[in-house]
């Protein structure tokens, strides 16, 4: 504002001026209240609506509602991490679990590995021809075992090759003969159950049969001598 | 306006409303011209105000108890106060600005028409566009103080703010209404 100025309008003039200032009333004016009236109707009762409710956004109710999202996820997420079980159904699935553990494991030893295919056909057939007793199906990777373990003792005689191997597979026929039913008379000490049921048919009497290791050996150069091998 | 238009307005009668509107629009037009920028503005106010004044008479919220004329200016005044304010892009942003341009420049014109003005035969519609070129608070201060006479701390409790505010902007709006009206004249006498 400059320094030199002066007020020269006198205010009450101004105001009986404006004051007495009128416009007149037009239609226009009346059909366009109308329809700024009209256009408001729609909102007005949506706003009716509302006030009944009478919800008040304000920092008061969402800041709380936020922090109350944010912790309830956090807990979400600690539960998913924490896994909880109930017990019972941990106690009914864990013997399942030793079973299924247990057999792949009895399986893979019981696969020989470094025998011949031909001659595990034959030992594999002697073993079920000769296990005449009802353990058959229950002791087989035992037999398997055994059978695999008579193999690898027996020895081979590399010079003659084709005697050899038919000695072999008589011999092995033979012992396994033996040692199949001292196998079902362990498997059936080592199993009651069976014991009871089968009773005294199932008799131990290959404790004296089985052979040492030893005898297997002289059994063997016995055999060939009565085949009448020519040396 | 008797207690018959009002009952008929309740019924929510258009003869008793269209007689409401041309009973008071010339009075609300006025008002409302002086308080806004421009006849948009005034005519959006005068709109507001009546449909107000009609929902209030039917919600039996209409109280004339002293003169009904007073109460419908005196409750006019007040939404247009509401109204201006509303409009928060002008009356805060432009209020900072200072109104007048640069006064500094000096005019060496010597053949510009320097002849007194007189202030007291001036028209009325050049008061109300002195009166819309003001900024929101000058005018709404003005307006309320000067032309319908309410006192510094009424016009204080009317705007909430203090009465220095007021007095500030009183005294601005003082200055740019005499200019504007300078202009004004001057351009009128050019053309």
């Amino acid at each position: 504002m400059s320094n030199h100025f002066t007020y020269e309008i006198n205010e009450r003039n101004v105001r009986l001026q404006l004051k007495g200032h009128k416009f007149d009333a037009k239609e226009s004016d009346w059909l366009r209240f109308q329809e700024h009236a009209s256009e408001n109707v729609s909102f007005r009762k949506g706003i009716k609506v509302a006030d009944k409710f009478n919800i008040t956004l304000n920092r008061n109710v969402i800041l709380p509602v936020i922090f109350g999202i944010i912790i309830l996820g956090f807990s979400l997420l600690l539960v998913n991490f924490m896994s909880i079980k109930n017990k019972k159904n941990s106690l009914k699935t864990a013997p399942a679990q030793i079973e299924k553990s247990t057999g792949p494991e009895l399986k893979a030893v019981a696969t020989p590995k470094k025998m011949a295919p031909s001659l595990q056909k034959q030992t594999l057939t002697t073993i079920e021809a000769n296990s005449s007793t009802d353990f058959k199906q229950e002791n087989t990777s035992i037999n398997d075992l055994k059978a695999i373990e008579i193999v690898k003792q027996t020895p081979i005689n590399k010079s003659e090759p084709a005697e050899s191997t038919t000695s072999i597979t008589q011999i092995t026929s033979e012992n396994l003969a033996s040692t199949s039913e001292s196998v079902v008379d362990e498997a059936l000490t080592k199993t009651p159950e069976a014991s009871t049921k089968k009773g005294k048919n199932t008799e131990p009497e290959a404790t004296s049969s089985e052979p040492s290791p030893e005898l297997r050996s002289t059994g063997v150069s016995e055999h060939q001598e009565a085949e009448g091998r020519p040396e | 306006m008797t207690p018959d238009l009002i009952t008929a307005i309740q019924k929510s009668d258009k003869e008793a409303k269209r007689w409401f509107f041309d009973l008071y629009f010339s009075r609300f037009a006025a008002i409302a011209a002086r308080y806004t920028k421009n006849t948009v503005q005034a005519d959006e106010l005068v709109d507001l105000a009546f449909k107000n004044s009609f929902t209030k008479i039917q919600h039996h919220r209409f109280d004339p108890s002293s003169d009904p004329d007073i109460y419908l200016e005196n409750e006019f005044i007040s939404e247009c106060i509401a109204f201006v304010k509303n409009i928060r892009s002008e009356y805060y942003v432009s209020s900072t600005v200072h109104p007048t341009a640069n006064t500094n420049s000096k005019n060496y014109n010597l053949f510009e028409n320097n002849e007194l003005i007189d202030f007291n035969n001036v028209d009325t519609l050049t008061f109300i566009t002195a009166l819309q070129k003001m900024v929101p608070a000058q005018r709404l201060a003005f307006n309320l103080h000067v032309v319908d006479g309410f006192s510094l701390s009424e016009v204080a409790a009317k705007l909430e703010t203090s009465e220095e505010t007021v007095k500030s902007n009183l005294e601005k709006a003082r200055f740019n209404f005499q200019k504007n009206i300078e202009k004004d004249l001057k351009s009128s006498l050019v053309i």
